[in-house]
């Protein structure tokens, strides 16, 4: 499980209203207090991958013109086992490995 | 697993950090949330500063059983008011890479095998015995400021030596010398706070979009306030920054030379530039002639007139510059009639792309000199701002003095009053110091990288927590030629496997960022300082501790030059009952604070050249404070915003506006340099038609060592690319992610070609980034540098682009 803090900025055209309604709808999101354009928001998605990709749909979302994130939970064991499942992420092993 | 509380707790936890932010002001709540844990919950928050970039971001750092399991930007911070970017909200990943080095390894019969702490220190300590002036020490913009002042006194005031030299000298040296010769002393004038207050940002080929991307939200956060803030970009490529920017000026390589000069060309032709500021406040400068063909001339140069300088910068009419820069005539216009309105606030940001250059102190002096010829300086917005890519890079390396030539605190090594200075705040024997600087870091790695008796003097290299097998320019010459030199060791402490412990003949395992106390120094003159949260997994050690323990075994072996003038060892350490601690023994380093203990000795430097810092206990309670940071009457430290500046900076005598109490010129003036703009070493030809730039990407940091085993970022951008140009690609027939050989005179790699990407360079520019350790560009970049900061130049070189089969 990952849970994540955002700040998402909504543009101040129809599209930023747009973009409103389509978080309201995203059951992976939990809406905040709104000041002015910024809203603060919540993710939570089963995994750091998903919470990630999840992240890159926010940004590329039209009438969304920018994501910050302020938290995150690294879930400890969900994270080391992420890491433990990857192998090496390096390609090219060095030779004292 | 997380309980339905804990859920509950982690959710509130990050909505309440979401809204502060939002919010902008909100730190109650946030506070409100850390001060409401679940009864029983373990997790503990506590400050440090991100572990990546040089912009100083401070995060929240939960920790629960031993480990990092939260991250969330600080309220507190004034650098990032609660945001972070997508490294800093990994940051806490970096930790836990499955491949972290455990023990200490060394080389035996071509085989890097596992050895005691005893063993590698015995090692050391053997080596630096046998041959004390060909060892050298490399160290680096990550190391602590504890770290950088253990080491620099160990090699300046220990083994009287100044073979010691950092990786700053990589990336932000040429903005050393653009402030020495500007100012007379190092770091900017201004501070973050610019970015909210300046009506106009220029990005003098800087890509803060992703290099700074925290800096950049702050920047443009301002325009969904509804704030009109101009952004011009001056860029060789389209990057992310481009994307967000009101005017796009794409200049040829080199041509940031002719932009600037252009700009004071029409100030003078205008006779609109601040006279009264430049009347008061600036001096004209010029370099002096060559002392013999083979030395440039002094860096500080000789005085000009105004007419001179007048004269000097006529042919530098808008016409002129198109054709030198590529940019267009009105385009030059419009920035000098920008430059020239008293109605705008102008803040210049640069970071590689001006100092990664073989003209890099002289790109910086003319910035520098048309803010002030402007009298666009010294004012909220007003400002010229050289932001650095590491953490510490200012703060250890800068401050601190750990490069071949400096001493801390802004003194020289070459000045005989300076050493003495350093002597006696040293506690060692007048003459300890070396008057000679020793290697910068280009010239160190050539002289380790040549034959003994060939000239090659440096015989034994210890690199801390900085990877220069990858980043090294020319790395067949400049590094992997060790390889095949036998009497070359190399000792490398590090944090996990790099192309630099590759060829390492002693790796030994470092703690890092929270498993170690620290203290860093970003970008705006800000120190911060963090405790220790979690151990160093195995056997890692403090990088510090690593160089105290080779101290203390050389004392035992009888080195005199580890004992001061008393007698006792340098790094002599009490505890409050005046008892000594054997902080060479691992069992007892962290029975004191020997963070403390050092930025106690290393304070006193700070106050010759009046960056001054305050007691250790101050920055225990801040999210940082920027130097020079002075004691009020009513026992308070006051940090500074504005240097030179009478309203804000403490030593400007009253009545005098602005005051450059180092000046060069001896009379609290600036200096408005005049330097030519002229051609690089390597340029694109019939068989090398292509300029090639380097550099770094969003989601990775510098050499990718850390966030390379982050998968979310790994995953993210996996391997390195070349960007092209699509007409480039189309002439030569080149399909989008076909792979093709990056060529130079000194070597070559495979690369996908990456065609109308997240980058897009010009026609007759290819760009490649440099994170990807199975793809080291560095064996394809020149290594020409600049000659008065010694900072080799990544973003120029000629490269022809050949289709594979």
């Amino acid at each position: 499980m990952a849970i994540s803090g955002l700040v998402v900025t909504l543009s101040e055209d129809p599209a930023g209203a747009a973009a409103l309604t389509v978080l309201n709808s995203e059951p992976r999101l939990t809406l905040g207090e709104r000041f002015g354009r910024r809203i603060a928001v919540v993710a939570e998605t089963p995994s750091a991958r998903d919470d990630r990709e999840l992240f890159d749909e926010l940004r590329a979302m039209p009438g969304i013109t920018q994501v910050d994130v302020t938290f995150v939970h690294l879930d400890t064991e969900p994270a080391v086992s992420e890491l433990s499942q990857q192998g090496p992420l390096v390609e090219e092993p060095h030779a004292h490995r | 697993m997380l309980t339905v509380d804990r859920r509950a707790f982690v959710k509130a936890s990050a909505m309440a950090a979401a809204a502060a932010a939002a919010s902008g002001s909100n730190r109650a709540l946030a506070l409100t949330v850390l001060n409401n844990q679940p009864e029983g919950s373990p997790l503990k928050w506590q400050k440090a500063p991100c572990r990546f970039c040089g912009t100083g971001c401070h995060v929240m750092v939960g920790t629960e059983n031993g480990r990092v399991v939260a991250i969330q930007g600080d309220q507190k911070a004034e650098v990032n008011k609660g945001l972070l970017c997508v490294k800093g909200y990994h940051v806490g990943l970096a930790l836990y890479g499955k491949d972290r080095l455990t023990t200490p390894m060394l080389r035996k019969n071509g085989k890097m095998v596992p050895i005691s702490w005893e063993e590698a220190i015995e090692t050391i300590a053997s080596k630096i015995m046998a041959n004390p002036k060909g060892f050298a020490l490399y160290g680096s913009g990550q190391w602590t400021i504890g770290e950088g002042f253990a080491g620099n006194k160990f090699m300046k005031a220990g083994l009287g030596s100044n073979q010691i030299d950092g990786n700053p000298r990589l990336c932000m040296s040429s903005a050393v010398t653009g402030f020495l010769s500007t100012f007379g002393v190092d770091e900017p004038p201004g501070v973050y706070d610019d970015i909210d207050a300046c009506d106009v940002a220029i990005m003098w080929g800087n890509n803060m979009a992703e290099m700074h991307p925290v800096l950049f939200s702050r920047l443009v956060d301002r325009r969904t306030r509804g704030e009109k803030v101009t952004i011009i970009d001056m860029t060789t490529r389209r990057t992310r920054t481009s994307d967000l920017a009101d005017h796009v000026l794409y200049f040829k390589p080199h041509g940031d030379l002719a932009i600037a000069n252009g700009i004071a060309h029409l100030m003078v032709k205008s006779d609109k530039y601040d006279k009264d500021f430049v009347a008061k406040h600036c001096n004209f400068r010029k370099l002096g002639p060559k002392p013999d063909e083979k030395t440039p001339p002094d860096m500080l140069g000789v005085p000009m007139t105004f007419e001179e300088f007048a004269a000097a910068v006529e042919p530098y009419t808008p016409e002129k510059v198109e054709e030198l820069s590529g940019v267009p005539a009105e385009k030059i216009r419009m920035l000098g009639d920008l430059f020239m309105r008293r109605d705008v606030r102008i803040n210049s940001f640069w970071c590689m792309g001006m100092n990664q250059h073989t003209r890099g102190t002289a790109i910086n002096c003319i910035v520098h000199g048309i803010h002030l010829m402007s009298g666009h300086f010294g004012k909220p917005g007003d400002a010229a701002t050289s932001l650095t890519g590491q953490p510490s890079a200012c703060g250890t390396v800068r401050e601190v003095g750990t490069l071949c030539h400096l001493l801390p605190g802004g003194r020289l090594v070459a000045n005989a009053e300076h050493r003495k200075e350093a002597e006696k705040l040293w506690n060692v024997p007048e003459g300890r110091i070396a008057a000679k600087p020793g290697y910068h870091t280009v010239e160190m790695f050539k002289r380790f990288n040549t034959p003994t008796d060939q000239g090659g003097d440096i015989t034994t290299l210890w690199v801390q927590v900085t990877n220069p097998g990858q980043t090294l320019p020319n790395l067949n010459r400049n590094f992997r030629a060790k390889k095949d030199l036998a009497d070359k060791f190399m000792i490398v402490s590090d944090v996990y496997p790099t192309a630099t412990t590759e060829l390492a003949d002693l790796i030994l395992p470092s703690a890092m960022w929270v498993e170690k106390n620290g203290m860093y120094g970003n970008s705006e003159r800000r120190t911060q300082q963090w405790f220790k949260m979690v151990s160093a997994p195995g056997e890692a050690r403090d990088d510090c501790w690593q160089l105290i323990a080779v101290s203390r075994r050389l004392l035992d072996k009888g080195l005199d030059g580890m004992k001061g003038k008393d007698g006792k060892w340098i790094f002599h350490t009490t505890d409050k009952s005046g008892k000594e601690v054997p902080i060479w023994d691992w069992a007892h380093y962290y029975d004191v604070n020997v963070d403390e203990r050092l930025f106690e000795e290393y304070r006193p430097f700070s106050t010759k050249k009046h960056k001054n810092l305050a007691p250790y206990q101050e920055y225990v309670k801040s999210r940082g404070l920027r130097w020079p940071v002075v004691e009020q009457a009513d026992g308070s430290w006051r940090e500074t915003r504005w240097r030179f500046s009478e309203f804000d900076d403490p030593f400007v005598a009253t009545g005098k506006g602005f005051q450059f109490y180092h000046s060069v010129s001896k009379d609290d003036k600036a200096l408005i340099w005049f330097r030519p703009h002229e051609h690089p070493p390597e340029m694109p030809d019939a068989e090398f038609p292509f300029w090639l730039c380097t550099g770094r990407v969003l989601e990775h940091w510098h050499s990718g060592s850390m966030t390379r085993r982050i998968p979310q970022l790994h995953r993210a951008m996996p391997k390195a690319y070349v960007e092209m140009n699509r007409e480039d690609a189309v002439k030569l027939g080149i399909r989008n992610t076909e792979i093709v050989t990056v060529k130079s005179r000194r070597g070559e790699i495979d690369l996908p070609v990456w065609i109308g990407g997240r980058g897009d360079p010009k026609p007759g520019e290819v760009f490649v980034p440099f994170f990807d350790e199975g793809k080291l560009i560095n064996l394809v970049t020149l290594d020409e540098y600049d000659p008065y900061s010694k900072q080799p130049d990544y973003k120029k070189c000629a490269v022809t682009i050949v289709r594979k089969g």
